[in-house]
Order: C-alpha cells, then structure tokens, then sequence
C-alpha cells in the first residue's frame, strides 16, 4: 500500500530529470550535503547523503511513509519535484532528513549488552559492533518471517521517531501536518500486511482514513498506541513488534496462497539473513512458518526476554571489518616491538619482501607515519609507510608543461617582481625611525591642542618589508586527475597537467619575489606505499631539469592526503621562515584502499586529514587547501576553516587564481 | 543643547559603578569560584567562547561583590587589539603648552581607583605588552610605570580579569605559560536548553514559548560547529534574535537575520540553518 505521491516520489529517483523545473525542484545533489549538515545539526550526528534507490529495501521502499536510515547514510529522493514551490519541496526533503536523524536522537540505535544476549539469540560474538543496526538485525533475524518482524519494526519505531520530531520541534510539527494528509490522498487500497502497517502508521497519528479491516487496525493501534506517546523508548517499538507480528503473521496465513510470494520475500530477506541464525527459525517449504503455537511460543519468549534487558546510548565505536582485524594485529606486533620503533623513521632500509612487490621504492626514503582513527578517536601509531621518490618509475615522456599558459607565466612574474620593489616603501606610524613622519606629527599636534592623549607614532623608516616565508606546493596526483578538463581555452588537457602547469607558474614567480618554496606531489596505494614526489626541495633554484621533470608526471594512484600533509608538516618544521605556508592542490576527497572500512567511506580520510591539517597548524604552519572539484565545499569545510580552503569552479582557473590566492595568504598572516 | 546633553552619559573609568544589578543566571559555582578568588585577591582567567556572557557575568560580580563589601566597585574593561602598547594600558605624557601632563591608561586608573580591570579577548595583544601585567597579577600587586620610572601598589579592592576564547582565535595566538599560571580559570560554554530559555526570555521580554524555540535553535545549530562552523550562535544572538521577535518581526526572517547571517558566510551552512530555522519555527 502507497499513494500517487509517495510513488512520485520514488519514481522520480529512478526515471531520472525528465522535466525536472530547476526553479521548483531539488536535486540530491545540490540538497543533500545541505540536509546532512541539517541531520548534524538536529542530531550530532552526521548521515551521509544517498539516494533513495542506493538503499537496501528493507530500509527504504515506496510502501513506507519516511526512509529508514542504518545510522550512517541519509537517505533522499535523487530529485524532488512534485510540490509547485520550491518551499513545499523543500519542506518534504527536510521531514526526510529529520526523521533519519531522529533516529539518532531519540534512541533507535541503542543496544544491549552484548553479554546480556549472547546465548539468548543464537552467537551474539556476530554482533559488528560498528553497524548501527546490528543488533536489531539479530532481533529481527529470529521472527520466522524477518522481513515481516522488520516491516513491523520499523512502521513502529518511524511512528515512534516522528512523534517524538512533531513534539520536540514546532515547525517540524507544522511541516508533518502539511504533509502527512497530502501522503494520504488517493492511498491505494491493498489489503495487504504492508497495507495495514501504512493504515497503522497514519491511524497512529490520527489519520484513519485506510481500508483496513477495521478489527484488525483497531486492534494494532490499541496495542501500537504507547509507541507515540511521550517517554516511548526502543524497546516499547521492540515490544509492540512483538505484539503485532501474530496479529499480521494470522493474516498472512489466511491467504497464503495470494501471498506465496511474499512469504519468500519474508522470510529471506537478505539484508536481515546476514545476522540472523536461519538454521533455528522454524521454517518449512516456500519459507512458511509452521502453523500450530510455535509462532506464539516463540514471541512469548522473546517478550520476556526484551522484557530483561538494558539498552546502552549507541556509538559509533572503532574500527571494523577486515580493517579492524588488521588493526588489532597490528597493534599487538606495535606492542612486540614498541621499544626499538620511533614514531618517525628515516632512511629506514627496505625489506625485501616489500622491495620484491614494489622495487622501485628500494632506494628512497623511508618514513613512518601516525594517522588518526575518529572511530578509536585515537591514532595508529607507526600506521602509514611514506616513500619519498626523487623521479617515478613510470615516468611519461617529455611535454612542455606550460604550453599555451606563456603569456600568464609573463603576467604573473612581471607581478611578483613589482611587488618585490613595492616592497621597499614608507613605513609609517613608527615609534622610533629615520625621519618625523609630518602628517602623523601634526595629527598629533592637534589631538594635544583637543585635549586627546596624541599617538607617539611619528616617526617613519624606508625598509624593505621582508617576509621570511617558506612555501610548501603539495599537488595531488592521484588517477582521478588523469580525466580531461571539459571547457575552457585548455580543454582536453588532463586535470593534472593543469595542476602541474599551476605549480610550475607559481614556482617561475616565486623565483621573482624571492621567497622559499618547495614543490613536491603525492600519491600511492595503501597504508604500505604512500608515495611523495619530490620536485623542487627549498634548497635547490628552479631550473629546467625541474620543468622537464614535471612535464614527465604522469596521474599514479590514490589519495592518502593526510599522510602527505604529514610528511609537509615535517619538512616544513625544519623551515626558519616566520611564516610557513602550506598549500594542497587537490581535484577531489581523501580516499585509498585503505583509508578507512571500506573504500566508500569517506568519514576515514576526512578526518585524518583534518588532523593531519590540524597538528600543522598547531605547529605554526598555515595550512591552505585548494580543490578543483566542484564538490570540494562539502567535504573541505569539514577538513579545515572556511579561511584555509577554496573551491574553483573551474579547474582552468586554477593556474590564474593560485598566485593571487598566495599573495593574499603572505599578506593576510 | 541642554536636551543634547540629556541623551547621553559620559563616564570616566572609575565612574563604572553598577547601581542596579545586572541580570545574569550562574550556570555552575561560577559566583562562588569567582567571589572567593575576589577575596584571596587571585586575578582570574574567564574563558569560553563569543556570547556565552563573560561580560556580563563579571558586570553582575563587580555589582554584587561591592553590594557585598558595602563599597564601590568599578569596572575598568580594556578591549585588546594586536596594536594595543603598555603606554595605552598605563598611560602617557601629553604635552601641554608649557609643560608635560601624565595621563593614567586603563590598568593605572584601575590600580589606584581599586576597581576589576577586565582585559577582554586578551590574547590578542602583543605578548610584550602582556608581561607588562605579570607583577599586577601576583603576590606583588604592583604595576611598573616605567615612563615615570616608579611602582603603583594596587588598591586593595582591585582585582585584574583577563579574558579569551579558546575556540576562535588562531592556534598561533595562546597565552605564555608565564601570563596563564597567574591566573585562576573559571570556564564558560553556553548554558543549557532552560537556563538558555530562561535569559533569553528575560533579556528580551519575549513568552517562553518564543525562548525555548530560540535556545533550541541555539543548542541544535552548536552542533554544526564540530562540521565546520566556526562558532554557533552565541546567546548574544539568540537575545537578538528574540529581541526582534518581541519588536513584531516575522519569527524565521528574525532568525535569518540575527542568526543565520551573522553566524556563516557559505550558502550551505546557511541554508542548514535555515532548515533547522524552519524545524523550530513553523
């Protein structure tokens, strides 16, 4: 059971943007970073925004009234233009986000103790500890029907979470009334389970306008009626699932052979299958449940079950997976061998088991590196293996990098070197200098003459304003970049052969205003391999060799930006410069194979990175990252301070704006 | 002219004296910490972020502790910038026609007057105008006047109050060791959702209804700050905010105002706040 507008809805997310008014409509693209920062906002918790079909369908079908989020991802129609203002859409996106979020705040992922259950429902040592949802994946795994007990579950604990939005926030409320009857227009009629639970939903909130057997909604809401009540908890929804499973469990029953297929559906379903013990649900041909008390017997026993336990404030705890075994074997080998490991290792020597896999790596540099785990909220000590290279061993051929940028490699260093010269000026207002600066004088003169305690800044001196700066160039090269630029009087070009060219300019006006820079790229693949090019160090002048030798780079592998930053940070702290800057060139997120549980997640190298970014600005080094991904504000305003980044629109711009962005920078600090 | 002079009130330094009492709603010991450091003449560090009501908890202490010890206690409050020297905290000669006059600065005229001198934001001085203070804020209580080349002993009802914000201001501008371990530190953040509803409601006269939807807001747009938000809104705006509201503007267009705006620039976070605007306000 549905209605036209919650198929609209759904619709819309998989037939794409045909007709879609840019006026009125919302795309999840431009909306969903702005209702994820809503969802943190409501919760303190941030969802990542996916769309509606990206979730399982347990979470999120046309059947249900809101998405039901896993704790982590924030589910949102691709677009949404149904409602002829934006507002009304808008409105509709924001109820989707908050009930998501809801869930975090009013308890949904609370859990109990692992010993509590453990034998209870089959091996709780299952339990991924990580996973939101996990345990009400074993809860639900355990009815004969999980798909069933899992529909029923989350009508309930929706009801629960919306009720307890409509009381805690009075435009939320406002927004629910507004929509929550339009939802209910023209509802088709199915009498159904799933129909029934759709009723259930909105006879809770007092819309009773379905076509459900009138006996069997009353009975549901009788028993479903506490859930939206004030002081409801988690386990009142496990409760009432409990209670209600029998009630739908009898109908379903009674037509059995209408609903064969929903039966397999029912009882197979996957996403709650991965936990769940089927070699104990009493089950028989075509995924039916036997008929007789078993079904009953067996809910008695988990009402006295839930009955005992006590639910814990769920977290978001460490590590996971195959990363989190990695991790504790590696912790017990950091234990074994903490007394002979410094935290940074120089010129260590390859192994040879890792020298066979990557041989090239044999004669650099070695350095071990720290990385901050957010979900341990704690770093990996010795965790990253950086290799610093003097050439790569895939190097393309020759190409002149800054063929068609002459005439701005011109502008630019005819900039720098005036500004060298406008260097040495007046500098005024001085307490002590070479000669009596009149106008300051005479304003003096005259705050005396007022009876105004007059300034003693009246002398002025002509000295060359020097900056003692040490600039640290750090330009991604990681395969994204390969992709080429799509407009602009460079298109075809390849991202990094912009990012390269921009360096390359900067490098040319550096050399005019006289100030310390480096220029060095980073790439790599895994923990074990992250590699650093060293282009230009700060002791060596810029010549032709350094030109050719960028013109060769060619785009390597992934993105672990935070290990970089580090190895930044460290040379940079060798630096005397009063101000050291430090500017990453990026084209998109941090990410490797590695970089956190799974290669999607992005949360992982985020907040390394903002560590990373973090500890070098706590060092005294002004951090500055500039990204060509026009998604950049999402993740970068997480990453650092709106002062310390900047997203171009345009990769093309970047060769222009970079120079203007590091006078700004010199300036500013 | 003489109605002129009716609108406004010019007060010297030491004239600062709060007759009527400040409204302010402790949210911890603060009053207690803060009424005993006064007594054992310990100066005292507040720190917490913009808005939390530093200033004002200190107006509320200067009142109540005169009130207290049955004498006046004025508040000297300075505002540190990067360009502020030791003459402007001490004072200066100024020529005259034919002779030079001393002027007290801010810290002297507290000193002598025995007064709260209140440094605010204080790391954003230069930090050798800041050890200028380190024989005030021990047991010495003396201020060196170099320029005269003499010693003022503080006053014994002058006690010295430095402030800072932890949060906001740049890594590279932290108290020295030296300036921080003279001090004792009292820590603000902002109060909860009903001492939040009850200041607001106080301070800008509006039903409590329209209060807790503006410390909600307030509690719910602080949890952006962990995503990039510099500072969430401070209770300063939120009053603002509620202050407009009571004068009959719109309650989401006072909020886009006093709150959205004021607290982010990016189009993205405002529009966050717009919706967490809209959550709280229907």
């Amino acid at each position: 059971m549905t209605s036209p507008l919650n198929l609209a809805i759904y619709d819309l997310s998989r037939e794409g943007t045909l007709g879609f008014r840019e006026e009125s409509g919302a795309r999840l693209e431009e909306a969903g970073p702005i209702l994820a920062l809503f969802g943190k906002g409501l919760c303190a918790h941030y969802l990542h925004p996916k769309s509606l079909h990206q979730a399982p369908r347990f979470l999120s079908n046309p059947h249900r009234v809101f998405p039901f989020s896993d704790g982590r991802e924030l589910y949102l129609p691709e677009t949404l233009d149904i409602f002829d203002t934006p507002g009304e859409n808008r409105l509709v996106l924001r109820l989707y986000a908050a009930v998501q979020a809801g869930q975090w705040e009013w308890g949904t992922f609370q859990h109990p103790c692992v010993e509590e259950i453990d034998g209870l429902w089959g091996d709780a040592s299952r339990l991924r500890e990580w996973e939101p949802l996990s345990w009400i994946k074993l809860f639900l795994g355990r009815f004969p029907l999980p798909g069933l007990a899992g529909d029923i579950f989350i009508t309930v604990e929706t009801a629960r979470v919306t009720a307890s939005l409509s009381r805690a926030f009075c435009g939320l409320k406002a927004d629910l009334r507004w929509f929550l009857p339009r939802l209910l227009e023209s509802s088709y009629p199915h009498n159904t389970p799933r129909g029934i639970l759709w009723d259930l939903f909105f006879a809770l909130f007092g819309y009773r306008e379905g076509v459900s057997p009138v006996d069997t909604l009353e009975e549901m809401v009788r028993e479903a009626m506490r859930v939206v009540q004030p002081g409801a908890n988690l386990k009142d929804s496990l409760q009432i699932t409990v209670a209600l499973y029998p009630i739908l469990e009898k109908l379903l029953r009674e037509a059995r052979d209408m609903y064969k297929s929903a039966f397999q559906d029912w009882a197979h379903d996957l996403f709650l299958s991965s936990l769940a013990n089927q070699g104990e649900r009493p089950t028989s041909r075509h995924g039916i449940p036997p008929q007789g008390s078993s079904t009953l017997t067996i809910m008695e026993g988990m009402a006295e079950t839930l009955d005992g336990l006590t639910f814990l404030e769920a977290r978001l705890p460490a590590g996971s997976g195959e990363f989190l075994s990695e991790s504790l074997k590696m912790e017990v080998t950091e234990k074994r061998n903490a007394a002979e490991k410094p935290t940074l290792k120089v010129n260590f020597p390859a192994d040879r088991a890792h020298s066979d896999v990557f041989p090239e790596l044999v004669e650099c540099k070695r350095f071990i590196y720290p990385e901050w785990d957010y979900l341990r909220g704690s770093y990996r000590r010795d965790w990253v293996t950086l290799y610093q290279l003097e050439k790569l061993p895939d190097e393309g051929g020759k190409r002149d990098l800054l063929k068609g940028w002459e005439q701005l490699v011109q502008e630019v260093s005819r900039q720098f070197r005036m500004i060298r010269h406008q260097e040495r000026r007046w500098r005024k207002r001085l307490e002590d200098g070479e000669e009596i600066d009149l106008e300051e004088a005479l304003q003096g003169e005259l705050e005396r003459r007022s009876g105004i305690p007059p300034s003693e800044k009246t002398y002025m001196e002509k000295r060359r304003r020097t900056r003692e700066v040490s600039a640290f160039l750090l330009i991604d090269l990681s395969a994204s970049t390969s992709y080429p630029i799509e407009e602009g009087s460079h298109e075809g070009e390849t991202v990094l052969q912009v990012l390269l060219a921009s360096g390359a300019i900067m490098a040319q006006a550096l050399e005019q205003l006289g100030d310390r820079y480096c220029l060095y790229g980073f790439s790599g693949y895994g923990r074990k391999q992250v590699e650093v090019l060293r282009i230009k160090s700060f002791s060596e002048r810029l010549g032709k060799e350094h030109l050719e030798r960028m013109g060769r780079i060619r785009s390597r592998k992934s993105t672990r930006m935070g290990a970089a930053v580090r190895h930044a940070h460290h040379i940079l702290s060798a630096e005397p410069a009063s101000l050291k800057l430090l500017m990453v060139l990026s084209d998109g997120f941090p990410q490797d194979c590695d970089y956190g549980d799974d290669r999607g997640d992005r949360e992982y190298g985020l907040q390394d990175t903002a560590h990373a970014l973090m500890e070098a600005e706590m060092d005294g080094v002004v951090p500055f990252c500039i990204s060509v991904d026009s998604a950049g504000n999402d993740y970068l305003r997480r990453m650092c301070s709106a002062r310390n980044y900047l997203v171009l629109k345009s990769v093309g711009d970047l060769p222009r704006q970079l120079p203007k962005i590091y006078l700004r920078l010199r300036d500013h600090w | 002219m003489a109605e002129v002079e009716e609108r406004y009130q010019e007060l010297s330094y030491r004239e600062q004296v709060f007759e009527e009492e400040p409204f302010y709603l402790p949210v911890g010991d603060e009053v207690e910490i803060f009424r005993s450091a006064y007594h054992a003449r310990i100066p005292v560090i507040l720190k917490g972020p913009t808005g939390c009501g530093k200033t004002r908890f200190l107006e509320h202490m200067a009142w109540l502790l005169g009130k207290e010890g049955g004498f006046e206690l004025p508040l000297v409050t300075v505002a540190c910038h990067e360009d502020l020297t030791a003459s402007d905290l001490v004072g200066r000669y100024i020529l005259q026609a034919d002779h030079t006059l001393w002027v007290d600065g801010p810290l002297s005229a507290a000193v002598k007057e025995g007064a709260i001198c209140y440094l605010d934001e204080v790391v954003e001085a230069r930090k050798d105008t800041l050890v200028l203070i380190h024989p005030l804020a021990d047991h010495r209580r003396l201020l060196p006047v170099e320029k005269k080349g003499s010693v003022i002993k503080a006053h014994p009802n002058f006690l010295l109050v430095i402030s800072y914000n932890p949060g906001y201001q740049s890594l590279l501008k932290d108290l020295k060791i030296s300036t921080r371990q003279r001090f004792v530190a009292i820590d603000f953040g902002y109060p909860q959702l009903s001492l939040e509803t009850q200041i607001i409601s106080q301070e800008a006269g509006v039903d409590e209804s329209v209060a807790r939807n503006l410390a909600l807001l307030g509690e719910r747009a602080r949890n952006l700050e962990e995503a990039g938000v510099e500072n969430g809104p401070s209770t300063r705006l939120l009053i603002y905010a509620a202050r407009l509201i009571g004068q009959g503007v719109e309650p989401r267009r006072a909020c886009e105002t006093a709150v959205v705006s004021a607290v982010s620039d990016d189009p993205v976070v405002q529009e966050a706040m717009r919706h967490l605007v809209a959550a709280v306000f229907p």
